[in-house]
């Protein structure tokens, strides 16, 4: 049992990796707009199936069909806020709105690419999966080492910029104080426009890797958003560590503990989890938000 | 015995001292007014009374009931009442409704008697009904009562507030700047309106920016800075005060 | 009495509509009407009276209908027993599920909601010595049959269970009105627009949310009931975060913060996806076209629409 130890670890960082992806462009949306995005899910999922048409369709290279759904996602997360959220933004801002329209754009996502691809798997075919790299007892085919490497570069460059560049200052102003923002000048419509482009992008990509690592169906966002919730209040709303840490621990958690247990008992730990978080410290352990008591 | 009396109370945040060390009493039947610049502490001294927020230190007693741990709903149960500076409440109801869940405190309708919708249930509506009609003529708002509180104009919507609260029978009303915003003319109603309330026998504490109406119908003003209470009195007494000009002649003064 | 003769000429036009359209597919459409309009117009007191969003909503209604299903079939109680205990048991679980998710509000509230309706369809599936799990649990018996003067009704007939489900939708109906109009509607109302201020009334935002949630679910719980034993088989599939969504569609398209609202939705929701049918999954994306574009222009929904060309509706029942 022990010697499978390794290869579960690095499973779990492979899966913890997925799971940071998504979860930082959900907890960005929700740190900066406050807004819960319920169709983030499907964001992920379109990304995969953007990446596979254009690998299997248009016939890119693998690497240059994830730079194209990046593009691509980013561009439908900022239409996406653009007329959708800013339309409620504008009328009835009130947070359960927010979720209710998310909920709705999800329904519209997910059946729209259903009708238009069916419910068949498919998965997009990627060079990396034929080879495999063997360490120590582990195996690990590049594709899963392109995951961790992309996450790993993705995370890296995102801190980056919202450290030191001067729209990620004005995002962690907005996230921090919105009216205070505005009255220093902050151009918080746009600030928003890029949180949901950036956050999309993030969730695009990951998509796109999923989907050669796993399976490109329609179903696949729903299946992952209420992971990426989990981490993101786990993590902490809004904190880009929390979405680290969280993501990358609840992979963990799922592929040393589904080692040992069926499936379904620890989808129940992860939301016996959430809900342990949310009653103790709502902001997670992370996070600094306020705002959750009724 | 003090009708309210607070003692040592004091409330800060993260450093900065909101209410230090502040005691007062309040009569019954008097009408008070807390003044003083802004930021020094007026409106968290009413939600420490209040139970909105809970002191640090202190003690708040209500006819001689110690309030400072209890919930809000239950210190409205005492009888002390407050208003809030935002307007625009219980947007889609009618003025007459809006009064009406003021009264709730004293309906004493069950949760069965409501299910089966008896005679019980519908008589305390009824009186409920009754009850807000009278207070809508005491405030000469009896016209307005199948309007949408929404629709209703500014100097309306802070007399709802008022309303309102009178519905739950107070004791003691605490109004939040009822003045604020108000013209003169307004604002004169507003002190009718107050004088009004303290003949029924409710003791009423202010806290106003508006000088002329603060000197006006006040029995004795407190005076509020940086959150410390640096002078009570007479309003003839505040007004010579040498610490309170200082005060407001250093700062913004407003009316 | 002209005041009641609208409603009443409505309700004479439903109890005669299955014996119109006397084919068991239209009576189907109906009987499963009157189950999405109890759901609904329980679901409406949660988000339209007390202004959260509840996304377990699906799962009350699966943890009635189990319930009733498991003890008629496991333990022979007869449906007028079952029918209250799972009643009982959705509002009981609600109040449990309640204690710590009402402490939180917003968008909090709802992913708290979410989990739960997770757990509880995990557990329902790995119950499965209990429940059979994702097999389902086929055999529930009908809630029986009448003998009235010489006559033998049995609800397992759909004609018979129509008008016992109709029943028991206007019985809910009456409550829910009830409720709403008398002091605890009021209270509901001001805990949803400012909690602060409603406390400092002497309403207590925690009890007033407690119990409108533990009637929300408990109702769903009746719906459940109705539910298994008119299927009388009934699997996790029915009661997943889907059906929850499917339920919420109908209080926000419908209408919330009104009575009529709910009702509204889910007659619309439920007869609409057999008139699509033909469209296939197109149909749910124009269910989530339509939330969306009910949510950002007609935040009051179908209701409002209709209220925009008559007088104000009625909130309070009034």
């Amino acid at each position: 049992m022990i010697e499978f130890i390794p290869q579960l670890v690095i499973n779990g960082i492979v899966l913890g990796s997925i799971y940071v992806l998504v979860a930082l462009g959900l907890t960005l949306i929700f740190g900066i707009i406050d807004v819960v995005n319920f169709a983030h899910g499907e964001f992920y999922m379109i990304g995969a199936f953007v990446a596979f048409l254009c690998v299997s369709h248009l016939g890119l290279p693998y690497p240059l069909a994830i730079v194209a759904t990046a593009v691509i996602v980013g561009v439908f997360g900022l239409i996406t806020e653009r007329v959708i959220i800013r339309s409620l933004r504008r009328r009835d801002p009130h947070p359960i709105n927010y979720v209710l329209v998310t909920v709705g754009l999800s329904t519209f996502l997910l059946y729209g690419i259903n009708f238009i691809f069916g419910p068949d798997l498919r998965r997009i075919p990627s060079p990396y999966m034929k080879q495999v790299i063997h360490f120590a007892n582990v195996y690990l085919t590049t594709q899963r080492l392109l995951v961790v490497l992309v996450a790993f570069l993705l995370v890296a460059l995102l801190a980056y910029f919202v450290k030191y560049s001067s729209l990620g200052n004005q995002m962690r102003a907005t996230a921090q104080n919105f009216t205070a923002a505005r009255i220093v000048g902050v151009n918080t419509d746009r600030v928003f426009a890029s949180t949901f482009l950036i956050g999309s992008m993030l969730a695009g990509i990951a998509g796109a890797l999923v989907g050669a690592m796993f399976v490109t169906e329609p179903a696949m966002g729903i299946h992952i958003i209420v992971k990426a919730f989990i981490v993101v209040i786990v993590g902490g709303m809004g904190s880009i560590t929390g979405s680290i840490v969280a993501g990358l621990g609840l992979g963990l958690l799922e592929t040393l503990a589904g080692a040992v247990m069926p499936a379904e008992f620890l989808d129940i730990i992860g939301f016996s989890i959430m809900i342990l978080v949310l009653l103790t410290k709502p902001t997670g352990i992370f996070g600094t938000k306020g705002g959750a008591r009724a | 015995m003090d009708f309210l009396k607070i003692s040592n109370l004091s409330k800060s945040y993260g450093g900065v001292n909101a209410n230090s060390d502040i005691s007062l009493s309040i009569q019954e039947g008097e009408i008070v007014s807390i003044i003083g610049p802004n930021g020094a502490g007026k409106t968290t001294l009413f939600d420490l009374i209040t139970g909105v927020t809970r002191a640090d230190s202190g003690s708040v007693r209500f006819q001689g009931t110690e309030m400072s741990h209890l919930p809000t709903s239950d210190i409205a149960k005492l009888g002390v009442v407050r208003t809030f500076q935002q307007t625009k409440i219980f947007r889609d109801l009618t003025v007459l409704e809006a009064v009406m869940i003021g009264h709730h405190l004293h309906d004493s309708t069950t949760l069965w008697q409501s299910l089966l919708a008896n005679r019980a249930a519908r008589d305390q509506k009824q009186n409920k009904r009754d009850h807000a009609l009278e207070i809508l003529e005491f405030m000469g708002m009896a016209d307005m009562r199948d309007l949408i509180t929404q629709n209703l104009p500014y100097g309306e919507q802070k007399l709802l507030n008022i309303a309102i609260a009178l519905a739950v029978e107070p004791k003691l009303l605490l109004l939040d700047e009822p003045a604020a915003g108000m013209n003169p003319m307004e604002s004169l109603r507003m002190l009718g309106t107050i004088r009004k309330i303290q003949e029924t026998g409710i003791t009423v504490g202010l806290v106003e920016h508006n000088m002329r109406l603060v000197m006006n119908i006040s029995e004795r003003v407190f005076v509020l800075d940086y959150g410390e209470l640096i002078a009570e009195g007479k309003p003839e007494e505040i007004r010579a005060n040498h610490k309170v000009i200082e005060v407001y002649l250093g700062r913004q003064a407003s009316a | 009495m002209p005041r009641f003769a609208p409603k009443g000429i409505l309700i004479l036009a439903a109890l005669a509509m299955p014996l119109v359209f006397n084919e068991a597919f239209y009576q189907h459409i109906m009987i499963a009407a009157v189950i999405n309009v109890i759901l609904a117009v329980s679901l409406g007191i949660i988000v339209g009276y007390i202004g959260e969003l509840s996304l377990a909503h699906g799962a009350f209604y699966g943890i009635g209908a189990y319930t009733s299903a498991l003890l008629m079939v496991k333990l022979g109680l007869p449906f007028v027993a079952a029918f209250p205990l799972s009643v009982a048991s959705a509002g009981f679980m609600g109040f449990i599920i309640g204690i710590p998710s009402l402490r939180l509000s917003g968008h909090y509230f709802a992913i708290a909601t979410l989990g739960f309706q997770g757990i509880v369809v995990l557990l329902i599936i790995n119950l499965v010595d209990l429940t059979r799990g994702p097999m389902g649990l086929p055999g529930i018996p009908s809630p029986g049959t009448l003998n009235l003067f010489g006559w033998s009704i049995s609800f397992g007939d759909k004609l018979p269970f129509f008008y016992l489900a109709f029943a028991v939708m206007i019985v809910v109906l009456i409550l829910v009105r009830n409720l709403l109009r008398y002091k605890f509607g009021e209270a509901f109302i001001a805990t949803r627009e400012d909690s602060l201020l409603a406390a400092s009334l002497g309403v207590q935002p925690r009890n007033c949310r407690m119990l409108a949630f533990v009637i929300s679910t408990a109702l769903a719980g009746a719906a459940g009931s109705l539910y298994a034993h008119y299927t009388m088989f009934i699997s996790p599939d029915s009661f997943t975060l889907g059906e929850s969504i499917y339920l919420v569609t109908m209080v926000i398209i419908g209408g919330r913060g009104t009575i009529v609202g709910p009702l509204i939705g889910a007659v619309i929701l439920t007869g609409l996806p057999e008139v699509l049918r033909f469209a296939g999954d197109l149909q749910f994306v124009i269910y989530g076209l339509m939330l969306m574009l009910v949510v950002i222009f007609l935040p009051k929904g179908i209701v409002g629409l209709v209220d925009q060309f008559k007088q104000r509706g009625a909130p309070l029942g009034n």
